[in-house]
């Protein structure tokens, strides 16, 4: 996967000006591909990234990882969690492994109000390759 | 003469002012200062009733009555057809239609609340010239009580339309306010909440308003940084749509809702009101929740099929194979057996033929060496010595393949399951491996100090060896001038013992995946393998042992084989 091109469609779709920010990094552990969510995942926003993430699916095969990190995420609406649900619904019969990383108290404190912790895998450790 | 005829002047409060005055008129002859007065008083009964007043002046007598019918249309076709005649400006411009007749005047007025009239009635028909003088008279004397009267009325009427509109509209909002099924709130600039309507305090779970009012919106919410990230909003767009939040009740339970909220703003820019609806989504998100999780247990009991599916059709593949397998050992078994104890006991014989051959150049050097040049028999003794090697080799190829093949196919197999060291084995399947390892591969084992599992040892020690020659065999067949690296780890997760077996060699290609296991298959050169080691492994792992074996590309570009082994077997499994 090229992840320049794929920042790129991230810049178009969610600008710097936007309430949501969305950066793609290749992760060396676990292997896989990374998207760090910033800022504020609101109904709007979730249905842009929703669209984002099934394109970016598509490029994953069986076998990788996703991983969402959301440790700069402030805000994140139900319909944000939903997208989020949907993805992991779309990996899991990809084959491909889904994960959370980074959790705030505050989006995890959401993620358990409204019952959905219980549907995700969450890890701890995280290597990013920075080149 | 003063007299009532109408029917409505009785005993209604209305009237009552009316019939006061009546009497007084009655009993005293009615200067115009009374009469004045007396249409003040009747004025407001003829914009609230539309009452038609009927007052009757006559130079001898005054005559008033009040009724709500419309006025005879004998005195209104007169009125008009005498109205050009009387120039009474005053009531003109207080846009009355004022008409006269013979006998009397008609004045209307109306405005939008509707119409009333006052007639003015004069004389009887025969005195038609007086009659005029008296109407003249008379309304010389009432022009400006009438004309202030009539402006007073009109501005008094439009404020109470202008009332009764504001009114009704305030009743209406006040209602919807109320009875809304949404939390409707106003809170200030500091979003103190000045107000609140019932299904709001319901949301909130308040018995009281003084709970809400005058407490700031935040105390009502989870995340106060949530709160204040939505009045950024406001304060920067003007209004929030669909602003997710989560209200906590006064009986600590939460609620999900949605907001949509605008601000109220001076001329400067400043925030003076914030209005909110707040709509409780907990429902609708409980609803969710639950399609989600039945989605994705679908989804997860289809991979299950899928995967079934798949093992079972693996299965049936191995069990065919390893009945083909059975038939071919048995076959080759019996006749490689005879053929090896030929090869030997011949291989004996041309020994004893050697020896002989050896011991005649002794007795007659020049006879044998005269043979042996003439028969080239020190080459072809050479070439037997090298067949009947290579023959050697190839009978323990064809009797390992056999051998593989039984152990495929389960013959003759009676170790039992035991207590069996996965660190350990994996020791054992290093030293065993040494030779193919020591030259070109550096191996480290980062051990996870895991419990015994219930395994066939042996059985487990072959499927180690097989992957680690296999990796230490595919970083050789790079020919790279660095030594390779195989890293080998051992994890408990749960009920389950994992083994990973970690390479930097190339790696397994794409379109070879699903062959991998499959009996036969291999991609070392002819002679290097059988072809039935990860086949066989694959049938010790997952058809004996109830485990999982799958590889998967690692970061390096080489592979990691994944051995997962559960603790404990099933008796059934064990017998």
């Amino acid at each position: 996967m090229d992840i320049d091109q794929q920042n790129r469609g991230a810049q178009e779709l969610f600008p710097p000006s936007s309430d949501l920010r969305v950066k793609v990094s290749a992760a060396l552990k676990p292997v896989g591909v990374l998207v760090a969510l910033g800022g504020s995942l609101d109904t709007t926003q979730s249905k842009a990234l929703l669209c984002y993430l099934e394109q970016l699916v598509d490029q994953i095969g069986p076998g990788d990882s996703l991983i969402i990190g959301l440790d700069s995420l402030h805000y994140i609406s139900s319909t944000g969690i939903g997208c989020l649900t949907h993805i992991l619904s779309v990996t899991t019969k990809r084959g491909i492994s889904f994960s959370l990383y980074g959790m705030t108290i505050k989006v995890r404190e959401v993620f358990s109000l409204l019952g959905f912790l219980d549907f995700f895998n969450f890890i701890d450790e995280l290597e990013i390759n920075h080149d | 003469m003063i007299e009532s005829k109408e029917s409505p002047i009785h005993t209604n409060n209305l009237f009552a002012p009316i019939l006061k005055c009546l009497e007084y008129l009655a009993s005293n002859p009615p200067p115009s200062k009374l009469v004045a007065e007396f249409l003040t008083l009747l004025a407001p009964l003829c914009i609230n009733d539309k009452v038609l007043v009927s007052a009757r002046v006559t130079p001898e007598d005054w005559h008033f009555g009040a009724n709500q019918k419309e006025i005879e249309p004998q005195y209104a076709k007169k009125a008009f057809q005498a109205a050009k005649n009387l120039d009474y400006a005053p009531l003109a411009n207080s846009q009355a239609e004022i008409a006269t007749t013979a006998h009397g005047l008609t004045i209307k007025i109306e405005d939008k609340a509707g119409s009333f009239m006052i007639c003015v009635v004069g004389a009887q028909e025969d005195r038609a010239d007086n009659t005029t003088a008296a109407i003249k008279k008379v309304f010389s004397i009432l022009a400006s009580s009438i004309h202030s009267y009539l402006q007073r009325t009109m501005e008094i009427n439009k404020k109470r339309m202008v009332e009764k509109t504001l009114r009704r509209s305030e009743e209406q909002l006040r209602t919807f306010f109320e009875e809304s099924k949404d939390m409707i709130y106003m809170s200030n600039a500091d979003d103190i909440i000045a107000s609140i309507n019932k299904a709001g305090m319901q949301l909130l779970g308040a018995k009281d308003k003084f709970e809400v009012l005058g407490h700031s919106f935040s105390d009502w919410v989870v995340s106060g940084e949530d709160r204040n990230h939505f009045l950024q909003k406001i304060k920067h767009n003007g209004f929030v749509i669909d602003h997710e939040i989560l209200l906590k009740r006064t009986d600590g339970s939460t609620a999900f809702c949605l907001e949509t909220a605008q601000s109220v703003k001076r001329i400067d820019g400043t925030i003076i009101e914030i209005q909110g609806i707040v709509r409780d989504i907990t429902d609708r998100i409980k609803t969710e929740r639950d399609l989600w999780a039945k989605n994705l247990e679908l989804v997860e009991v289809n991979n299950q099929l899928q995967t079934a599916h798949l093992k079972m059709f693996e299965q049936e593949k191995m069990a065919s194979i390893g009945q083909l397998a059975a038939g071919i050992a048995h076959e080759i078994n019996n006749p490689v057996g005879f053929l090896k104890s030929n090869h030997a006991t011949l291989h004996a014989y041309l020994e004893t033929l050697h020896t002989a051959w050896k011991q005649a150049s002794i007795l007659d050097p020049a006879a044998h060496r005269l043979i042996a040049d003439g028969l080239d028999l020190d080459y072809t003794l050479k070439q037997i010595d090298e067949l009947v090697s290579e023959s050697d080799e190839g009978f323990q190829r064809i009797i390992a393949i056999v051998k593989n093949l039984k152990s495929f196919a389960r013959i003759d197999q009676a170790e039992p399951f035991g207590s069996y060291d996965l660190e350990k084995g994996i020791e054992s399947s290093l030293m065993l491996a040494r030779n193919e390892l020591k030259y070109a591969v550096d191996v480290s084992c980062e051990f996870g100090h895991i419990q015994p599992i219930m395994a066939v040892g042996g059985e487990i020690n072959q499927v180690l060896l097989n992957i680690i020659v296999n990796a230490a065999q595919a970083i050789s067949g790079m020919g790279k001038a660095e030594r390779g690296r195989i890293v080998i780890r051992t994890i408990e997760r749960k009920a389950i013992a994992v083994c990973e077996i970690e390479d930097n060699g190339p790696g397994i290609k794409d379109e070879i995946k699903k062959l991998v296991f499959d009996p036969f298959f291999t991609t070392k050169p002819p002679g290097k393998g059988t072809g039935l080691g990860l086949a066989l492994s694959y049938d010790i792992v997952v058809q004996k042992h109830h485990g999982h074996l799958s590889f998967s590309r690692n970061q390096a570009g080489g592979t990691t084989f994944h051995i997962e082994l559960p603790y404990r077997q099933a008796e059934k499994a064990q017998s």
